[in-house]
């Protein structure tokens, strides 16, 4: 068929690339432009994973809100002063060390622990269905908990919009 | 799964707007006065710059968009998992409990009048 | 291979051809029904009865002057159009215009992009809508675009809320996120007389989802974001010839779509129109056909319902909009949609 691994590799080049250019791009609205494309490759990567529920909400939660309120929060701000910010050199690459540091020891964690589950080939055939049983039936509890987060989150928002800073 | 219908579609998709400006930016005529790059401010000189601070209501819109968002997508997989479902009841259960936060939620947020825009 | 290739693209060509040419029809109805409402004559001179009008405007987009402020942001001003239209254009990749059909013993669907994602691609991809907004209004860097641009994007957040409490209880209702599914079931009746309907099943639900379907492809009443009274054009105030053009191509798109999954959701979707079975009768092979027919019909009397309303309802005002879709469709989304469940628990039982 027409699918190789080329549209794999090309899936996580393209994932990868908007990674990087969300680090280094200097302006923050470009910076959040690639945001979105990064989910959206993201969303093809788990698609051809074969989890299409997955790829939904990776779309519309993590594409059509998150990356939306990212780019909103950029443009509302007065950019323009922000620019002035600059860390210095030796903070950075401390910031930086530490970073890859941890990215490195969370991942041999994850990869000693899980060695079974870091199958290369794709899903079994789950229908969304089975998944959605597991979610309603075995996670019941869990589920019903992160309403009750979004509900801490919705009040913290309006608590923070609230705040008025003294002139 | 296969991505490629959806690549060719958007390729030629991307290709039609493309396209399409070539053209016109071959056979469009050049501005040849300096006055039509200036910002277009209804004809006067421009107040100030763009880059201003805006309102923090769109702010506020956006982020709970996204929190409600979320919880409306968690109930997607329950319609869709509801009439093949064995146990009813519970599903019931759930869905009311999870409605009932959410609706928590939501008075929250009005009676807070974050969802005002007049002053 | 390349079978499955030539495949792909005649769908594509096909379902592009479709919104694509119909816009100048739908430009020249709206200016016709424009004047037809306002007892003026409108544009008649170019062609008979005027039609040949939209071509004219395709050619006067084309030997435009193409300005590119000095003041913009290059690259960014360029893309944001074709990038609106790419977003715009997406969505059709999902939606069915007949029903599945065989070829030999191969079965073939209508759709471009088969995913087994059904409604939930149509609905994602929608939801990008917004970023070619706002990188117009970010990239020409005015005030008014900008301005313009959040709001848009503000407006059409807030109104996919409601669509989405809508979608649902339809979900709950068919139990299945496939288009085809969905059809199927309105194509059965109820009690026997009426059709089974989405409108019937979910009255309310139809009406939020047309609501939010005038909000989200920013239409008259809710075109906001180019209240010329405050914005003069909003976020393509800065933009002229066919980068202008692109991004009314995106609205008319935008509109088709959102017309097309209403239709489909709430109207039978590509089930024939009465009068049509007969036909089925003594020419088997023209349903598919006839098909496509009757869901072009119906996007069209939706296009003109469009036109219909944007010259008999004022524009609302900004906290007014926000305030009908915060505070009146969000709660009766929700409450509609814990209403349906319960009925239909009761019902079932």
């Amino acid at each position: 068929m027409l699918d190789t691994n080329l549209t794999d590799v090309s899936l996580c080049l393209f994932a990868a690339v908007f990674a990087v250019v969300v680090v280094f791009n200097k302006n923050p609205v470009v910076a959040a432009f690639s945001l979105l494309l990064m989910f959206i490759g993201f969303g093809g990567i788990y698609f051809r994973l074969g989890s299409v529920f997955l790829t939904t909400i990776q779309i519309l939660v993590y594409a059509g809100a998150i990356a939306i309120l990212f780019v909103f929060v950029l443009m509302l701000m007065n950019l323009e002063e922000t620019k002035t910010f600059i860390p210095t050199k030796n903070f950075s690459l401390f910031a930086g060390i530490v970073a890859i540091l941890a990215m490195f020891g969370i991942l041999t964690i994850i990869i000693f622990n899980n060695t079974d589950y870091l199958a290369t080939d794709k899903l079994p055939e789950v229908s969304m269905n089975t998944l959605f049983t597991k979610l309603f039936e075995t996670y019941l509890v869990p589920f019903e908990l992160s309403t009750l987060l979004l509900l801490g989150a919705t009040v913290a928002v309006v608590f923070i919009s609230k705040k008025r800073i003294p002139q | 799964m296969s991505l490629f219908p959806f690549v060719v579609f958007s390729v030629i998709s991307l290709s039609i707007g493309l396209v399409l400006i070539l053209i016109s930016n071959i056979l469009g005529t050049k501005p040849k006065t300096k006055r039509l790059h200036d910002i277009y401010e209804s004809g006067m000189d421009p107040v100030g710059s763009a880059t201003k601070r805006y309102d923090i209501k769109f702010y506020l819109t956006a982020i709970l968009f996204l929190l409600f968002d979320v919880e409306i997508v968690f109930l997607f997989p329950w319609a869709l998992s509801y009439q093949s479902s064995s146990i009813k009841p519970l599903m019931l259960a759930e869905f009311v409990f999870f409605m009932f936060v959410l609706i928590v939620g939501y008075l929250f947020v009005l009676l807070s009048k974050s969802l005002d825009w007049e002053e | 291979m390349l079978d499955e290739f030539l495949e792909i693209l005649i769908k594509t060509v096909v379902i592009l051809a479709i919104p694509l040419g119909s816009i100048p029809l739908i430009l020249q109805m709206e200016r016709r029904g424009a004047a037809w409402i306002q007892k003026r004559v409108g544009p008649n001179r170019v062609g008979p009865y005027g039609l040949f009008q939209p071509l004219a405007d395709v050619f006067k987009f084309l030997f435009k002057e193409e300005v590119v402020p000095s003041h913009v942001k290059k690259f960014f001003y360029i893309i944001a159009p074709i990038l609106s239209l790419l977003m715009a254009l997406l969505p059709l990749a999902g939606l069915p215009l007949c029903a599945p059909f065989f070829i030999g013993d191969q079965k073939v669907y209508p759709e471009v992009f088969r995913s087994g994602l059904g409604i939930f691609y149509v609905f994602a991809a929608t939801a990008l809508g917004p970023y070619g907004i706002l990188l117009a209004g970010w990239a020409s860097n005015n005030k008014f675009s900008m301005l313009g641009a959040l709001r848009a994007c503000a407006q059409m957040i807030s109104y996919e809320l409601a669509i989405s409490t809508t979608i649902v209880a339809i979900f709950f209702i068919y139990g299945s996120s496939d288009l085809h599914v969905m059809v199927e079931k309105q194509n059965e009746s109820l009690y026997g007389i009426i059709p089974a309907w989405g409108v019937f099943l979910q009255p309310v639900g139809c009406v939020l989802f047309l609501v939010g379907i005038f909000a989200e492809s920013n239409r008259l009443p809710f075109d906001l974001a180019e209240g010329e009274s405050e914005l003069v054009a909003g976020y393509h105030v800065e933009y002229s010839s066919m980068k202008f053009a692109l991004f009314y191509m995106a609205e008319y798109v935008h509109m088709i779509i959102l017309s097309t999954l209403f239709v489909t959701i709430f109207f039978g979707g590509y089930g024939l129109l009465p009068g049509m079975g007969f036909v089925v009768e003594n020419l088997p092979s023209s349903i598919y056909f006839l098909q496509a027919i009757s869901l072009i019909s119906k996007v069209a009397i939706m296009m003109w319902f469009f036109v219909w309303v944007r010259w008999s309802i004022p524009r609302f005002r900004y906290d007014q909009l926000m305030n009908l879709g915060w505070k009146t469709l969000l709660p009766i989304g929700l409450v509609n949609l814990l209403v349906t469940v319960i009925v239909i628990y009761l019902r079932s039982n």
